[in-house]
């Protein structure tokens, strides 16, 4: 038990190299942050092209359809090696400048975008389909009402399904988040050095693994108060669906 | 309680069925386990007994490399020569470089054998025998980059493999802009070929078996480190690590080190290294 506390709770060691794997989370939250950000878009962007009305557009519908069910079904580890790997030679083959290939934007590492490249298309498939959900809960009738009253499509769902359909689909989309946080530790295989990949560079170099148990509680700091928001949300949604509670809080 | 679907059954079905697949594989291997002790009548004392269940990182060729479980490679070749002298069955485990020191002071393995150069950090936590092989490291870039020597590596991307020396080397002797770790030299050498980094420093006997394999690399240099290879023992097997080095001396003295020597580095062996030895601090 001891060679326990001293292989994972050497406060020594923890306290020497807080800065260099906090430097590493804040790498990972900028990682979660901006990709994030864009999957939340774009996968808002696929669940609407699923969504298309019309046989004309049935092609877009299936498009969207095979993209999603690949990109759920791939491992992001995968995804995010396939583009680290691929994209200096694709952007090479098409002409494109280096600076597309081996993306070294605001001054990040190439490795940094990879992986917001990666958890963006991926995570962007997981939540198409809980905006999917959200959009397909929203009543039929409320779509009925918008086109009688002369909206098109595109804007009924803009001013009327879509606001719905958002609101209810916060949690799960808030629960992925969380999951697409912890997701960008493997992003450190491409050698990105982020809480996790900082943790075992520590540990490479010191033969001690407190420092990974140090990444981990700077995870939880930010997790836990994110998954207590997502309680409370929930449960405000509980009480304004049930019979009998006051209608808007 | 509902009735179960029929369908739900056939997944319940499947799982059950995998799952004892499992237990088969774990009976076979216990039964494995048993057939060596009973044959084993060696004083050695292993993880296994009659087995010398080694640690490597795979692949790191010309050191270590091929498919499991049969490997092979200039560490693997040794550590079999050694394994057989010593009347042990050899069991090689391929695992991560970064973790190797600590996973073998855990007791997952008897003996380290994955190219690990002798230095007093590692020498802290394991111990080595004897050396076994003399290295360098080498600075490997795409062809014609105009990257001269280590004072060419000033303001770049310098590659390596996380926990190697050639890492530390990267990090403490180069003014290198950033070095970036990677888990698997192969990795390393991808970065490398993509233009994700501008050079990679690795052991010169990997970086000149990357330069065959690979379009478009070359070695630019190597760089004179004196380094030592051992195979790393847990702290307190002195006399399993005392069994190796004989074996080990045995094999220099009788012309097998020489002949596994010229397999993979097609030259003579140098003189050094037949007679080096290494006392754990």
């Amino acid at each position: 038990m001891d060679v326990v506390l001293e292989q994972y709770l050497d406060l020594n060691l923890m306290g020497e190299e807080f800065g260099f794997v906090f430097k590493g989370f804040l790498e990972t939250l900028q990682l979660a942050l901006i990709s994030g950000f864009l999957a939340l878009a774009w996968g808002l962007v696929l669940a609407l092209l699923r969504q298309l009305p019309g046989k004309p557009l049935a092609p877009v519908r299936f498009a969207t359809i095979a993209y999603i069910d690949a990109f759920r079904g791939v491992p992001l580890l995968l995804v995010i090696l396939i583009i680290s790997g691929s994209l200096p030679f694709v952007a090479e083959g098409l002409g494109l400048p280096r600076s597309v290939g081996i993306p070294q934007w605001f001054g990040k590492p190439d490795p940094f975008w990879y992986g917001v490249f990666a958890i963006t298309v991926t995570y962007g498939a997981y939540m198409a389909e809980v905006y999917r959900a959200g959009i397909e809960g929203v009543p039929r009738g409320q779509m009925e009402a918008a086109r009688s009253l002369g909206m098109s499509h595109g804007q009924s769902m803009r001013h009327v399904i879509v606001p719905q359909a958002v609101r209810r689909v916060i949690p799960p989309l808030l629960n992925d988040y969380i999951a697409l946080m912890k997701d960008t530790s493997l992003v450190g295989v491409i050698a990105l050095v982020e809480v996790v990949e900082a943790g075992r560079t520590v540990q490479a170099e010191t033969l001690n693994s407190s420092a990974l148990t140090l990444g981990a509680l700077m995870f939880l700091a930010v997790t836990i108060p994110m998954a207590r928001i997502v309680d409370r949300l929930l449960a405000g949604q509980q009480a304004r669906f049930t019979r009998g509670a006051p209608s808007s809080a | 309680m509902r009735k179960l679907d029929p369908r739900a059954w056939a997944v319940l079905l499947g799982m059950v069925l995998v799952l004892a697949g499992a237990g088969c594989g774990g009976d076979d291997e216990s039964d494995k386990q048993d057939g060596a002790s009973s044959q084993g009548d060696a004083a050695l004392e292993t993880v296994r007994e009659g087995t010398l269940t080694v640690g490597s990182d795979i692949p790191f060729p010309p050191f270590e490399q091929g498919r499991g479980p049969d490997y092979e490679g200039f560490d693997i070749d040794l550590i079999r020569e050694i394994a057989n002298r010593l009347e042990l069955e050899l069991r090689v485990q391929d695992t991560p470089f970064d973790t190797i020191f600590r996973d073998l002071g855990q007791g997952k393995f008897d003996v380290v054998a994955s190219a690990t150069t002798i230095t007093p950090e590692r020498e802290r936590a394991v111990d080595f025998a004897n050396p076994y092989y003399l290295a360098e490291q080498a600075i490997l870039a795409e062809q014609g980059a105009g990257i001269a020597g280590v004072e060419g590596l000033a303001g770049k991307t310098v590659g390596a493999q996380k926990g190697t020396t050639g890492a530390d080397y990267a990090n403490d002797e180069t003014d290198a802009k950033t070095v970036r770790t990677y888990g698997e030299a192969d990795d390393a050498y991808n970065a490398l070929q993509a233009g994700q980094v501008d050079a990679v420093i690795i052991d010169l006997p990997a970086a000149q078996q990357a330069a065959a394999d690979k379009n478009g690399l070359e070695v630019v240099t190597s760089v004179e480190t004196g380094e030592e290879y051992g195979f790393a023992l847990q702290e307190e097997a002195d006399s399993l690590r005392k069994a190796v080095n004989e074996a080990l001396t045995e094999i220099k003295q009788d012309g097998t080190y020489e002949e596994i020597y010229r397999e993979y580095f097609d030259k003579k062996p140098p003189a050094e290294i037949l007679d080096a030895t290494h006392m754990p601090s």
